[in-house]
C-alpha cells in the first residue's frame, strides 16, 4: 500500500505563508502567557507540597475544601485525579512546604478512612536548583546539537534546524501557557524529546538535500529542497503517524503524571513535523542564499 | 563489514543469547510469589539480594517508595557555634547563605570571602571552637568546615544505623555534595513512620554489658520452654557441653593498658574447636537441625573473634524468635539482647569466609546518654604512650556526665561498656580503670576510618546543625501498581497497533520490521538489566516512544527501497541501495536524539534519568535491530533464490 507517491507539492513557495502562521502562533503563546501571568510552574520548580489521597468513601473537592478550611487551611489547590480501577483521588497542592504540613493534612482527614497514595514535597531551594537544571539541560542540548549538525552538514543547516527547534519549543510552551497546564520536570523531559524528535525529521530532509545537491549543481537551491521534501514526505508522515499512534494511546490510557508528558509530545510531534518542512529548510535556504550573494559580491 | 550472512547470524544469535542470560534473573525475580520471597529472605538472604541485584530495578514510582533529600543547615551551624552572636557576624552569615543559594556555591567559601572582605576577625566569635589550629580567619574557617563535615557525617551514620528499621531490603543512603544526604526506600510500606524515623533525634547510650554467666540461665530457660512447646523431652536441653558459655567468657579479655579497649582475641578456629561438636566444616556455614532440635534458641549463638554472634544468614530467623511473645515474656526485665551495628566476617581454617553479626546482652538501663558528650574525635595515639601511633578516639564529657562516668567506671573495672546508638551496639570496649575528669580514650580500633566512624557515632547525641528535609517524594504501593498496569497496557496496545499498521502498509517487509521491533524491546530490557538501570514510569513512556521511533529506521529504508524499485532497479540492487543511502540519514538522526537523551541523563535526576536511559538504549538498539537484523533477513531470503519480487 502506498500513500503520497511521487508527490510534487510546492512547499517552499508557501514559506512566507508558513512563516506568518508560525509567528502568529508564537505571538499568541506570548500574549497568552502574559495574560495568564507566565507559566504555571509545578512544585518541582516553585517548591511546595502535593498530597494525593484516596478516600474509602468518595468525597467531592468542595467537601475536601470545607474540611481543610475548618482546619485552618486556605488557598489550597484541590482537584481530582481519575484512577483506572476505582473512584477519583483528591489531589491537594500548595506552594507551602515543611514536614508538619503533611502531618497536618493527614490529621485534618483523621476521622475518615483514606490512603495517602502520593506525597511530593520540594523545598524552595531545591526547586530553584531544578529550575536551573531544566533551563541548563535545554540550553546544553541545543548547543551540542548545533555543533553536531554544523560539523556533519554546515553551519547554515545547523542554524536552520535550531531555529526550527526553538519554534517547536516556543509553540508547545505557548500552548501550555494558554491552557494553564503545569510545567514540571517531566514536561521538560518531553520538551527535550520533542527536540530530539523534530530534529530527527529535519535531519532526514537535510540528508536528502545533501544527497540531491551533489548531482545537480545548476539547479536552484529552492527546487532541490522542494524535491527533497517531496521525496521524504511519505516517510515523514508515516513516522509521525506511528509515533503519534503510541503517544495518543499513552495520553488516553496513561496516568496523570504521564498525561502532561503525552500531551506535550502530541503538540510537539505535530509542530515538529510541520517545522521540519516549513521552517528548518526555508531558514537554511535564506541563510545559504544570503551567504551566496555575499560571496558573489566579493568576486 | 559482515558481508557473509553466516557471520551476521552468529552475531545476532550471540546478542540474543546474551540478552536472554541478562534477563533471566528479572524473569525469575518478578515471577516469584511474595511468599516465596519471604521464605527465601529467611533461608538464604544473600541469594535473594543477589537475584534482586541482577534483576531490572523498578523505580520508586512503580513499586512505591520514598525518596528523600536531607540537608544539614550549615548557616545555622555557623551561627550556633559562635560565642558572640552580634550584628557583624550574623550579617556575614546571612549574606553568605543568600549568595551561596543563588550561585550554588559553598557556604563556607562565601563566608570566608565576606569575612575577609569586611575585615571581620572571626577568632573573636569562635574562640571556643573545637579543633582550632590558629587564630587567623583561615584557621577558624578550617575548624568550622570540619564541624560541618562532622555534622553531616554523624547524620549519615545515624540514618545508616536505622536501615533495618525502615523495613525495606535495600535502602540507598548516600551523601550528595557536602551537606546533603539522599535516602531512597523502595517499597517502604509505612511512609509516615519512615519520614519520622529519618528526622528522629538519635539516641546514644552507654550500657553495661552483662557477662556470659548471666546469659546462660536465660538461654537455658528459653530453650527449655521452647522445647516444651514443641513437646520434645527437656533432658536434651540441659547439656553441660553447651558451647555458648565457653564462648562468652572470651569476651572479656584485656589486651593492652589503654583505659578502654576493644576485644579481638582468639582465632575462629579456636572458637569453633571450642564448640566441641562433631560438626564438619561445611556445617559451620549453617546451624544444623540437629543442634536446633536440642537448643532451639541458643543453638544459633556462636563464639566469634569479636565475641558472641549469629551467622548473617540466620539473623532474620533469630530475630523472628527473639521478637516472639514467648521469648519476650521469658526474658528478664532488666536486660536486653542488642545487635552489633554491622555484619563482620571471619576466616575459617580452610580459607573460606563466614559472615556474622555480634549480639550483646546488656543492662537495659543506660548509664549515660549522648547528651553528656561534648566532643569526640579520632586521632592517633600520642608518641610515647602505650597506644603510640594507633588509632584512638578521644571522648570528652561535661562535668555532670564525668561524675557519673567516674563512679560507673570505678565500679565496673574489667567489664565491658557498650556504645549504643539507636539500639545498635557499635563497640563494647573493656573498662581498664576508673576514668575521672570526663576525658576518655578508646583504643583497640582497627584503623583510623573505624575511629572516625566511632567518633561520628559518639557525636550523634549533640547535633548543632538542624537537619531539614529538602525534598520528599512518596508513592504508595497501590499507585505504583496502577502505574505498572496502565503503563503495560499502553505499551501493549501501542505495540499491537504499530505492528498491524506495518503489516498493512509494508506487507512482508512489515513483518521483518515487526520482528526487529520485538527484538528491539527485548534488547532494551536486557541493556537495562545489564546497566542495573532503574525502570521508572517516564522510563516506560520512553520505551513506548521507542516503539514509535524504532520503526522509523525501517520506514526510511523501505521508502528508499520503493523509490529504487520505481527507478527500475532489480530487487537485489534496490535493497542494497536502499540500505546504503538510508544509513546516513538514520545515523545522523539517531545521534542527535541521543545527544538530547544524554544531556537528560546527565542533568536530570530520578525518573527523568530513567526516561533518558531507556530512550538512549532504545536508540542504540534500534540501530542494531532495525538496520542490521532486517538486512540479514533480506540476505537470508536473497541467498536461497534470487529475489525477483519483494513484498513491500
Amino acid at each position: 500500500m502506498r500513500l503520497l507517491n511521487n508527490t510534487n507539492f510546492d512547499f517552499i513557495g508557501k514559506r512566507k505563508l508558513a512563516a506568518s502562521l508560525s509567528v502568529i502562533l508564537i505571538l499568541c503563546g506570548i500574549v497568552g502567557s502574559i495574560f495568564n501571568k507566565g507559566f504555571t510552574l509545578s512544585i518541582d520548580f516553585t517548591g511546595g507540597t502535593i498530597v494525593q489521597i484516596q478516600f474509602a468513601e468518595e468525597i467531592t473537592t468542595a467537601e475536601a475544601r470545607q474540611i481543610l478550611k475548618d482546619h485552618g487551611f486556605e488557598n489550597l489547590d484541590i482537584t481530582t485525579i481519575s484512577s483506572p480501577d476505582s473512584h477519583d483521588d483528591i489531589l491537594i497542592k500548595t506552594q507551602l512546604s515543611g514536614t508538619d504540613l503533611r502531618d497536618k493534612l493527614n490529621a485534618a482527614f483523621g476521622d475518615r478512612e483514606f490512603e495517602t497514595r502520593r506525597t511530593e514535597q520540594v523545598g524552595p531551594k531545591i526547586g530553584n536548583e531544578l529550575k536551573n537544571d531544566a533551563i541548563q539541560s535545554i540550553a546544553v542540548a541545543l548547543t551540542l546539537i548545533l555543533i553536531y549538525i554544523g560539523f556533519r552538514f554546515d553551519f547554515y543547516y545547523a542554524i536552520g534546524s535550531v531555529v526550527a527547534l526553538m519554534h517547536d519549543i516556543l509553540i508547545t510552551l505557548g500552548v501550555f501557557a494558554v491552557l494553564k497546564l503545569e510545567v514540571d520536570m517531566v514536561t521538560v523531559a518531553a520538551f527535550l524529546t520533542i527536540v530530539g524528535y523534530s530534529l530527527n525529521d529535519t535531519i532526514v530532509v537535510f540528508d536528502r538535500i545533501r544527497e540531491n545537491i551533489k548531482g545537480s549543481a545548476r539547479e536552484k537551491l529552492e527546487d532541490i529542497v522542494n524535491r527533497s521534501l517531496n521525496d521524504t514526505l511519505s516517510r515523514t508522515l508515516i513516522t509521525s503517524f506511528t509515533t503519534m499512534l503510541v503517544i495518543v494511546i499513552l495520553f488516553i490510557g496513561g496516568l496523570e503524571t504521564i498525561k502532561d508528558f503525552a500531551f506535550a509530545m502530541i503538540i510537539g510531534i505535530v509542530v515538529g513535523t510541520y517545522s521540519s518542512i516549513y521552517i528548518a529548510s526555508p531558514v537554511m535556504i535564506l541563510l545559504e542564499n544570503r551567504a551566496g550573494r555575499k560571496i558573489a559580491k566579493k568576486k | 563489514m559482515f558481508k557473509s550472512p553466516g557471520s551476521r547470524w552468529i552475531i545476532i544469535a550471540a546478542v540474543i543469547l546474551f540478552s536472554v542470560y541478562k534477563l533471566f534473573p528479572s524473569l525469575q525475580y518478578y515471577t516469584m510469589s511474595e511468599e516465596a520471597k519471604q521464605q527465601m529472605m529467611l533461608d538464604d538472604p544473600a541469594k535473594l539480594t543477589e537475584l534482586h541485584k541482577q534483576a531490572i530495578n523498578l523505580g520508586l514510582d512503580l513499586q512505591g517508595g520514598m525518596h528523600v533529600i536531607l540537608e544539614a543547615d550549615i548557616p545555622i551551624l555557623a551561627q550556633n557555634l559562635s560565642n558572640d552572636k552580634t550584628g557583624e557576624l550574623l550579617q556575614a552569615i546571612k549574606s553568605a547563605e543568600r549568595i551561596s543559594i543563588k550561585n550554588r556555591t559553598d557556604f563556607f567559601d562565601e563566608m570566608e570571602l565576606l569575612a575577609n572582605a569586611n575585615d571581620i576577625k572571626l577568632i573573636k566569635y569562635y574562640s571556643e571552637l573545637d579543633g582550632l589550629g590558629g587564630k587567623s580567619n583561615a584557621d577558624v574557617m578550617a575548624a568550622l568546615r570540619e564541624q560541618g563535615d562532622y555534622a553531616i557525617n554523624s547524620v549519615l551514620e545515624i540514618i545508616r544505623n536505622r536501615v533495618d528499621e525502615f523495613g525495606v531490603s535495600e535502602p540507598t543512603i548516600q551523601k550528595s555534595g557536602k551537606t546533603r544526604i539522599i535516602v531512597e526506600l523502595a517499597g517502604v510500606k509505612d511512609t509516615d513512620r519512615a519520614s519520622s524515623l529519618l528526622q528522629r533525634t538519635a539516641l546514644l547510650e552507654f550500657k553495661l554489658v552483662k557477662p556470659g554467666t548471666d546469659l546462660q540461665p536465660i538461654l537455658d530457660k528459653i530453650d527449655t520452654s521452647l522445647l516444651e512447646m514443641e513437646g520434645i523431652p527437656d533432658d536434651a536441653v540441659v547439656d553441660k557441653n553447651n558451647p555458648v558459655d565457653d564462648m562468652t567468657g572470651s569476651d572479656v579479655s584485656p589486651k593492652d593498658d589503654s583505659l578502654l579497649t576493644t576485644d579481638s582475641t582468639g582465632t575462629i578456629e579456636d572458637l569453633f574447636e571450642a564448640l566441641g561438636t562433631t560438626e564438619t566444616q561445611t556445617d559451620l556455614l549453617t546451624t544444623s537441625a540437629n543442634i536446633l532440635s536440642k537448643n532451639p534458641f541458643s543453638g544459633y549463638l556462636r563464639g566469634f573473634p569479636t565475641g558472641l554472634g549469629i551467622l548473617s544468614s540466620e539473623v532474620n530467623k533469630f530475630n523472628v524468635l527473639l521478637n516472639s511473645t514467648e521469648v519476650r515474656t521469658l526474658f528478664p526485665k532488666d536486660s536486653e539482647l542488642l545487635w552489633g551495628n554491622d555484619d563482620l566476617s571471619a576466616t575459617l581454617e580452610d580459607g573460606r569466609f563466614v559472615n556474622y553479626r555480634n549480639i550483646y546482652l546488656v543492662k537495659k538501663e543506660a548509664v549515660l546518654t549522648g547528651g553528656v558528650v561534648t566532643d569526640a574525635r579520632a586521632a592517633t595515639g600520642p608518641i610515647g604512650s602505650d597506644v603510640s601511633g594507633q588509632p584512638v578516639v578521644n571522648l570528652t564529657m561535661n562535668a555532670e556526665g564525668a561524675k557519673t562516668w567516674a563512679r560507673f567506671t570505678g565500679a565496673n573495672i574489667q567489664k565491658n561498656v557498650a556504645i549504643v546508638l539507636d539500639k545498635k551496639v557499635y563497640m563494647a570496649p573493656v573498662i581498664r580503670d576508673r576514668i575521672p575528669g570526663g576525658r576518655t580514650q578508646i583504643s583497640g580500633l582497627d584503623n583510623i576510618e573505624e575511629a572516625k566512624d566511632i567518633a561520628n557515632v559518639l557525636r550523634a547525641g549533640k547535633l548543632p546543625a538542624p537537619v531539614k528535609i529538602q525534598e520528599e517524594r512518596t508513592i504508595g504501593p497501590s499507585l505504583g501498581r496502577d502505574s505498572i498496569i496502565a503503563g503495560t497496557r499502553a505499551m501493549t496496545t501501542g505495540f499491537i497497533l504499530v505492528i498491524i499498521f506495518m503489516i498493512f502498509y509494508y506487507r512482508g517487509s512489515g513483518l521483518i520490521a515487526n520482528l526487529a521491533l520485538m527484538l528491539n524491546i527485548f534488547f532494551v530490557l536486557a541493556i537495562l538489566a545489564m546497566l542495573n538501570a532503574t525502570l521508572t514510569l517516564p522510563g516506560i513512556a520512553g520505551l513506548i516512544l521507542t516503539i514509535g521511533m524504532a520503526v522509523d529506521a525501517n520506514v526510511i529504508i523501505f521508502e528508499r527501497i520503493r523509490e529504487e524499485i520505481d527507478k527500475g532497479k532489480t530487487v537485489k540492487a534496490s535493497i542494497e541501495a536502499g540500505y546504503e543511502k538510508a544509513f546516513s540519514a538514520i545515523f545522523d538522526a539517531n545521534i542527535t536524539t541521543l545527544i538530547a537523551a544524554f544531556v537528560l541523563a546527565w542533568i536530570g535526576s530520578g525518573p527523568i534519568k530513567g526516561f533518558a536511559v531507556t530512550l538512549s538504549a532504545g536508540i542504540i538498539c534500534s540501530l542494531f535491530s532495525a538496520v542490521f537484523i532486517t538486512r540479514s533477513v533480506y540476505m537470508l531470503f536473497g541467498n536461497k533464490k534470487p529475489l525477483n519480487e519483494l513484498s513491500i
